[in-house]
């Protein structure tokens, strides 16, 4: 599953460390998000697009 | 520091707790005569093995959703590994290789579970921070278990403690377990 959690990281000026501490997850998890290598569950996705203020599919897409 | 950090730096004071009791009482029962007292600290023995299970448990409960699937994934295939070199070995035993204790297996899966998560923290920490950095951390890594080791076989053989290979191993699982921990999960989490 693609996703933009980079471009919008990028956007807000915030590094994968703030990211990962407003989700309550660690550092890794951010990475192999945004690498493509890990799939988040709902709960994370829906915690990810209320970071953002947005919707889901408007940060993952199949 | 968020849920997941806090939970790995506790399961490592914890880890370091119940394998230094676990050793001690190892060592302990080796320089006590044959009786009650050394039947006593057999049993005692078991009590930092079973609280080992307990301190994993609550450390993959407290790590999370992207971790508990890198243990999971780790714990399977290490598994799978010592099933299949245990059935091989028990197979080889029939040709005449010699028999060996089943206390055996712990480090065999003790290791298979270590180099499994290296190899899917090294693909994580190459991802981020290139080929050439991520082998300088694990020459380091691997120094850094190589070195207590030797430092131990030194210090058993000047001091006279029982410095069996089953010790030696048991000595440097632990290093190997306690370090590939710090640097993968508290080190890189700062980072």
């Amino acid at each position: 599953m693609k996703n933009s959690l980079k471009e919008l990281r990028a956007a807000k000026g915030w590094s994968q460390g703030d990211v990962a501490d407003k989700l309550d997850v660690s550092r890794q998890t951010i990475n192999a998000l945004e690498t493509g290598r890990y799939d988040p569950s709902l709960p994370l996705a829906f915690a990810i697009a209320k970071l953002f203020k947005c919707r889901i599919e408007d940060v993952f897409e199949p | 520091m968020n849920r997941t950090e806090l939970g790995v730096r506790r399961y490592f004071i914890e880890f370091i707790g119940v394998m230094a009791a676990f050793i001690g009482l190892f060592f302990l029962r080796g320089r006590v005569p044959a009786g009650d007292l050394k039947n006593l600290l057999y049993v005692a023995s078991l009590i930092p093995v079973w609280l080992g299970g307990w301190v994993m448990v609550r450390a993959y409960r407290a790590v999370d959703e992207y971790h508990r699937q890198l243990i999971l994934k780790s714990f399977t295939i290490a598994s799978g590994l010592t099933a299949l070199l245990t059935l091989s070995y028990m197979q080889l035993q029939r040709l005449g290789l010699p028999a060996i204790s089943i206390t055996w297996t712990w480090p065999l899966m003790g290791g298979c579970w270590g180099l499994c998560s290296v190899f899917f923290s090294w693909r994580d920490y190459a991802s981020r921070y290139g080929v050439a950095k991520t082998l300088k951390w694990t020459g380091a890594m691997l120094a850094l278990v190589a070195i207590p080791t030797a430092l131990y076989v030194a210090l058993a053989g000047a001091l006279g403690w029982p410095h069996t290979v089953r010790a030696i191993i048991l000595v440097a699982t632990a290093i190997f377990l306690a370090l590939n921990g710090y640097f993968i999960f508290v080190k890189r989490c700062a980072a």
